[in-house]
């Protein structure tokens, strides 16, 4: 059987990995541009958030180049992405694709996934699974940390754009490993190369801006045009704090660390927003107030248009801004959304941060609190 | 005390209990006018930008009680059925409220969560009760009084009798459903008095509310996965039970701008209709909708309606 899946970041990395190690063929979707998201967005709900309408651009895109069958979450809770499997499958019916959709919920994962292993004819030994399934998470987190990475150093990269290519490369490379000892060749030799394309790092201490928000939306740059990497050509350090690898480790397998972190994102949200809303809302104030207390210079909050959770958020991150004197930008998207104005909007609130670090706004809350 | 209860959102389907209760426990209650030009123009200019409409309209309603009142009174309403929860906006309205309006008197926002049981209610009555009196007993005998207030106005509109409408309805000319949430059915302003008009035309309007509980839930019942929004179950129930009724002529479905679970359920009730051949008028509102534009394809709609039933007959 012929499978797909939704992009979603480097995920499809990891999720390639596992899919074709228990003998299923892999078709991954073509990489997002322009032209999936018109044809998903002619074919989704006038109204629906973005990553609907790109998730249906990807599903064509790979039916077109002969998936059969669609791996899709699912999920209950007030954010409406649980319920996109439903509507996705009755589109594809009125489409007339005989695709088949698998939806992982919770409480049919197992099952669904043996019934579709049986379909196909596969036998894998549960050993054998388990071990599939930790190379493919390491090599997950070994991309996301390494775009941490890049985000966080990319001010210094000697020639612009070489970061972007390395991470192209990376991922390539990644992907073709088989083994542990393959990744970590891998490893070795692209941290190698990243520190000899590194300038050492400057007296003053760069501008450091947080980025929050839906959780598709930031990981799934081509559909944010970038606005990681481009921050990082305007010479600022990016944090980001969400990773397809974090959410697997938070939801799906019991990580002290991740427990420990969100204890503390909790605290942070108690005075702001006491209650979890759906999707991530709640963890974008969270770290909201996390980044303004480790003395970042400015805060860049992505959502999709309408998206319900965000929303919630964006209208609390005002107060969050004035009582810690922190810059938010707050970039909502939909298919429509240009990249020019988004890069113009971009520059002026590096400007508008290199100003303030000049004029020395805000300095005490930046040097009280940096390497907190 | 003087508790305020802004007529807006879940007023529309909560307001007999929450007026009961705060009445039996001594309390003075004072909600909100019904939704003018002006509450709506101050709604919009405190709240956010993305939040949609009906949203913003709360925003007035609140801000218009916040001098005359003690206490303003907006549950956190996460979940109000076993296994279903609410819009997101719905569980953060107060925090959305604190942080956008100025100058508010405490807001009383209980915790709702039916998630797991029904035991949540009564939690979250008794916090909402605390914060007058410390008499379990009275805030007990306050909720049972209110439930009963909210059973008969539940049988008031089964029994098909629109909120604010002292007749019967005429209904010469046929019975349409009108579909939504109930902030925008049963809201004229924001509605732009589309049910008023189609009430005057003659025709006799039916809405989810009017539905027993049992027939939306077989409607439901046809949805591979049922939706986990508790509204969305009674828009779409409503809307599939509806498609389905010989008696009804047509289906109008008021949804409001940038909201999040509409523009998943029209998509699905616009499926349902046009597989049953019911013809389905969708009617997307916020506050830059010209009222020419709803009358025109409204029009339309009923000129459409007459035509098929005209042909249908001979």
């Amino acid at each position: 059987m012929r499978v797909t899946f939704p992009h979603l970041g480097m995920v499809w990395v990891g999720v390639k990995h596992l899919l074709e190690g228990v003998g299923f063929e892999v078709v991954v979707p073509p990489p997002i541009t322009k032209a999936t998201i018109e044809l998903g967005a002619k074919y989704s709900p006038e109204f629906i958030c973005l990553p609907f309408k790109v998730m249906m651009g990807n599903y064509l895109q790979a039916i077109e180049a002969g998936a059969e069958a669609i791996f899709m979450l699912g999920g209950v809770g007030p954010c409406r992405l649980g319920y996109y499997a439903e509507v996705q499958r009755e589109i594809l019916a009125d489409l007339g694709l005989p695709t088949r959709m698998i939806v992982l919920e919770r409480n049919n994962f197992a099952r669904e996934i043996f019934t579709a292993l049986k379909a196909n004819g596969s036998n894998v030994r549960w050993h054998k699974l388990l071990s599939l399934i930790r190379l493919s998470l390491a090599k997950v987190t070994y991309l996301d940390n390494l775009e941490a990475l890049l985000l966080r150093e990319r001010y210094r990269e000697k020639q612009p754009g070489y970061c972007s290519k390395l991470l192209a490369q990376a991922v390539q490379a990644v992907d073709k490993a088989q083994s542990w000892s393959e990744l970590g060749q891998v490893k070795t030799r692209v941290s190698a190369q990243l520190k000899a394309e590194l300038l050492p790092p400057p007296a003053q201490p760069p501008l450091r801006v947080g980025i929050v928000g839906e959780i598709y939306m930031l990981i799934e740059s081509s559909v944010n045009f970038f606005i990681g990497e481009r921050l990082g050509e305007l010479g600022v350090s990016v944090t980001r704090n969400l990773y397809g690898s974090n959410w697997v480790r938070e939801h799906l397998l019991p990580d002290w660390r991740v427990k420990h972190q969100m204890r503390r994102i909790a605290r942070y949200c108690r005075p702001y927003l006491p209650q979890r809303v759906g999707g991530h809302g709640y963890e974008t104030v969270g770290y909201v107030v996390d980044y303004a207390k480790k003395g970042y210079d400015g805060l860049v909050q992505v959502l999709p248009l309408t998206c319900m959770p965000e929303i919630i958020a964006e209208s609390i991150l005002p107060t969050i801004s004035k009582q810690y004197d922190i810059p938010v930008l707050a970039l909502t998207f939909d298919e429509h959304a240009g990249e020019t104005g988004l890069v113009t909007r971009l520059e002026a609130f590096v400007d508008m941060l290199r100003e303030r670090r000049r004029h020395g706004v805000g300095r005490e809350r930046v040097a009280l609190s940096v390497g907190d | 005390m003087r508790v305020g209860i802004a007529r807006s959102l879940a007023y529309y389907d909560y307001y007999p209990l929450w007026e009961t209760f705060f009445q039996c426990l001594g309390c003075q209650v004072v909600t909100s006018p019904a939704t003018t030009p002006e509450i709506a123009k101050q709604g919009i200019a405190v709240a956010g930008d993305d939040v949609c409409y009906p949203v913003k309209v709360m925003h007035g309603h609140v801000a218009e009680l916040a001098n005359k009142v003690d206490m303003i009174f907006v549950p956190r309403l996460f979940s109000t059925a076993v296994g279903t929860c609410e819009c997101p906006k719905f569980i953060g309205l107060a925090d959305l409220l604190r942080h956008s309006i100025p100058n508010l008197p405490p807001l009383l926002s209980p915790y709702v969560n039916m998630y797991a049981s029904k035991r949540g209610l009564l939690k979250a009555v008794f916090v909402a009760g605390r914060a007058i009196t410390f008499n379990p007993g009275r805030i007990y005998g306050a909720f049972l009084a209110g439930r009963q207030a909210l059973l008969a106005s539940k049988r008031r509109l089964q029994s098909g009798q629109l909120p604010g409408l002292s007749r019967p309805q005429r209904g010469d000319k046929g019975t349409l459903a009108v579909i939504g949430h109930p902030y925008n059915l049963y809201d004229s302003y924001s509605n732009l008095r589309v049910v008023e008009r189609l009430l005057q035309q003659g025709y006799r309007v039916l809405t989810p509310q009017m539905l027993p509980r049992k027939t939306l839930e077989a409607a439901n019942a046809q949805l591979r996965k049922p939706l986990f929004w508790s509204a969305g179950r009674v828009v779409f129930g409503a809307g599939a039970h509806f498609a389905t009724r010989p008696d009804v002529m047509g289906i109008i479905h008021l949804a409001s701008f940038g909201c999040g679970l509409e523009s998943l359920i029209t998509d699905m009730v616009q499926r349902v209709a046009v597989k049953h051949g019911k013809p389905y008028l969708l009617l997307t509102m916020d506050e830059h909708t010209g009222e020419a534009g709803v009358e025109t394809r409204l029009e339309a709609f009923l000129d459409l309606i007459t035509w098929r039933e005209a042909t249908k007959c001979g």
